[in-house]
């Protein structure tokens, strides 16, 4: 008896939570960028894509050269090999261990270059021209990963070893704690972000650009550096889902999913507000995942593919959210400050030491 | 998907076989951009969902012919009303309410993606319905309709229609323009819409008429998209980005630069890929949609303000200067 019409709780579960922690890293960055800095980045799924498919392409390579294992990792040798592989790696954790350090420093590394580049046009351009180019960069980049196979053979792509293959029959459990972990820590060091004079920077910035260049902030720095920490947010995420599904295509790295439903979660949750982006991506994945669930009983009911279902869902779920709650489930908090009674021992502190009177400045005089 | 055919077009001497082809795409974006254009001079923001309304011309045009047999030509009429009343129901259900409600440019943004996500869904739910309900058997991906095209002296017909329709479209628009009061509304309004109220202008009508003349063009531009390289439900999204690459080229602001722009676009596109094949080997073909963005890149680096911000005097005075 299906409870709700889900099968298997345990699994529906478990990929729950894979998302949510996954959609999770990738809104949160995208939310440092939108809705803290006022960097409109279209194209979320560029990093996403890099930091998946080359971590992907790296481990494997990687893998076979520490095992010692011959065979090519690219085309029809690529499942034979991946399979090997992860009969090796079943009884070698450090092994494990240390190839999936690797695969999500290589996801970093590649998240951060391609951010790296995007500073480019993000400090020159105005919004719209730079929402076009990221688009369109994106498209590309996809593109190209479908034809140049040396990476990840073009467009069938590259199955992984297991690196969660010591878990046995916990490994998917394993892998989505590993990627829970790692949402847990990019929300908790945006939290600490939004409330660090860098955080109240960043909304000055975005509120008026020229007034915080007035008051001696350099704006060009901190976008720069604001598109890379989001970049190598999203390029750690893009492995973290490589690790995750043991192979990485580029048609699965596609505008709706990557960077059109981030958007949604971030506007829909609240912009600059880290806990509502959190239950945005509760109410996105879990509806997203339940369809995804449910689909076999969908599927009767509705006379064509459930795909298409969710992009009408989604895609009018976004213009009514902007009509009638264009600040999202939670707002934008103004910036925390200091307890009243931490202030008032400031100020108690202050005029202990004006009772020492300090050396007297000489009066600048008229020049 | 990305598909990309090379038309073996015969019988004009003096011309390599590519150069019809460059022609013939560099129309239809010419039409794209142009529609792109009037849409972004009166409300300010890049359309996302400009490639559904490409979509909508090409699937009325491929519906009506697979159904009833009517060729796309005999339905341009409807392919067009339906764009412009597609891109009018876009503007007053979701573009003017937000704007109305003192939306910022990035929320307009992500709602016309929005939109065009909505209407990727419903092409894939219309094809669906094509293929099961009506035995369409090529519904969800058809091919150039070459077959229901006609021919005049050997050459196919949308050779020769689509650059007529752009020379017909731009002597059109630059008629109303500066001939009718209408043109002058629309100019006045897309400088200053608040001054344009002030001497009587309404800004509103010239605002819905904008709005179905891009959707009306991009649709017959999608017409003749079918007739050249065939559809699928997402293939106005795939041109999204060389509609924009074309737009910018041309200065984003100006109906005349995009033509020029979409010309230039859809013409390097063809010219380019084919050239490159023919040198470095047919491996450099599927990244043919590197182009248009190469030309973006490049028009905002070297001239962000495209070929509309060209001061062309006095390029014409350092010439004789030399």
């Amino acid at each position: 008896m299906a409870l709700l019409g889900i099968a298997n709780w345990p699994d529906f579960l478990t990929s729950l939570l894979a998302f949510f922690s996954l959609y999770l890293i990738i809104s949160i960055s995208l939310n440092i960028e939108m809705g803290y800095a006022g960097i409109p980045n279209f194209g979320k799924v560029l990093y996403f894509m890099g930091g998946a498919a080359f971590s992907g392409s790296v481990a494997i390579r990687v893998a076979a050269w520490l095992l010692n294992v011959k065979g090519d990792p690219i085309g029809l040798d690529n499942f034979i090999l991946s399979y090997k592989l992860t009969q090796l790696l079943q009884s070698n954790v450090p092994y494990s261990v240390a190839l999936m350090a690797l695969t999500i420093g290589i996801g970093a590394l590649v998240g951060g270059l391609l951010g790296y580049i995007s500073i480019f046009p993000a400090i020159r351009l105005r919004e719209d021209y730079l929402a076009m180019l990221l688009l369109g960069s994106a498209a590309f980049f996809q593109i190209f990963l479908s034809n140049y196979t040396p990476i990840i053979d073009g467009p069938y792509g590259i199955s992984i070893p297991n690196l969660f293959a010591w878990a046995g029959q916990y490994s998917t459990l394993a892998a989505t704690l590993l990627i829970a972990g790692f949402a847990a820590v990019v929300y908790l060091y945006a939290e600490r972000l939004v409330r660090s004079p860098l955080g109240r920077t960043l909304r000055a910035m975005r509120d008026s650009e020229a007034a915080s260049e007035a008051l001696g902030k350099d704006t060009v720095t901190i976008r720069r550096n604001v598109l890379i920490i989001a970049s190598v947010i999203t390029g750690i995420a893009g492995a973290l889902y490589t690790i995750y599904t043991g192979d990485t295509n580029p048609a699965t790295y596609d505008r709706v999913t990557w960077t059109f439903w981030p958007w949604l979660i971030v506007i829909m949750g609240g912009a600059a507000s880290n806990a509502g982006v959190a239950v945005g991506t509760f109410v996105f994945v879990f509806l997203l995942d339940y369809i995804d669930a449910t689909k076999i009983y969908l599927q009767n009911l509705l006379p064509f593919d459930v795909t298409w279902f969710e992009y009408l869902l989604f895609g009018s779920l976004l213009i009514v959210i902007l009509m009638v709650r264009p600040q999202g489930i939670l707002k934008e908090k103004p910036s925390a400050t200091m307890k009243r009674s931490r202030i008032a021992g400031v100020i108690d502190r202050l005029k202990g030491a004006k009772a020492s009177p300090p050396k007297a400045e000489p009066e600048p005089g008229p020049t | 998907m990305i598909h990309v055919y090379v038309h073996q077009v015969p019988g004009i001497p003096l011309l390599p076989p590519y150069a019809i082809s460059a022609v013939v795409y560099g129309s239809i974006f010419a039409l794209m951009c142009v529609s792109i254009t009037l849409t972004y001079i009166t409300t300010k923001v890049p359309n996302f969902a400009q490639g559904a309304l490409v979509t909508v011309g090409l699937y009325t045009g491929f519906s009506l012919l697979s159904l009833y047999n009517i060729s796309p030509y005999v339905s341009l009429p409807i392919s067009f009303l339906l764009g412009g009343g597609v891109a009018i129901g876009m503007y007053l259900l979701v573009l003017r309410p937000l704007s109305r409600r003192g939306a910022p440019v990035v929320s307009l943004m992500i709602a016309t993606l929005a939109v065009d996500i909505i209407f990727i869904g419903i092409f894939g739910i219309y094809s669906t319905y094509l293929y099961e309900r009506k035995g369409v058997f090529d519904a969800e991906l058809f091919y150039a309709l070459a077959g229901a095209d006609f021919r005049f002296l050997g050459v196919q017909g949308v050779v020769i229609v689509s650059p007529l329709a752009v020379a017909a479209v731009t002597l059109g628009l630059y008629l109303m323009l500066t001939r009718t009061r209408f043109g002058l509304a629309m100019r006045a309004t897309v400088e200053n819409p608040t001054l344009a109220k002030v001497v009587g202008v309404n800004p509103g009508a010239v605002y819905l008429v904008s709005w179905f003349l891009a959707g009306g063009l991009a649709a017959a531009a999608g017409v003749f998209y079918s007739f050249w390289e065939g559809g699928a439900p997402d293939v106005g999204s795939m041109l999204l980005i060389a509609m924009f690459a074309g737009s910018i080229l041309g200065g984003l602001q100006s109906i005349f630069g995009a033509v020029v722009g979409g010309l230039v676009v859809g013409g390097s596109e063809i010219v380019v890929t084919t050239l490159g094949a023919q040198y470095f080997g047919s491996w450099v073909t599927p990244y043919q949609p590197g182009i248009p963005l190469l030309v973006m890149v490049v028009t905002l680096l070297v001239l962000p303000g495209g070929i509309a911000s060209l001061n062309w005097r006095r390029l014409l005075r350092l010439g004789r200067r030399r």
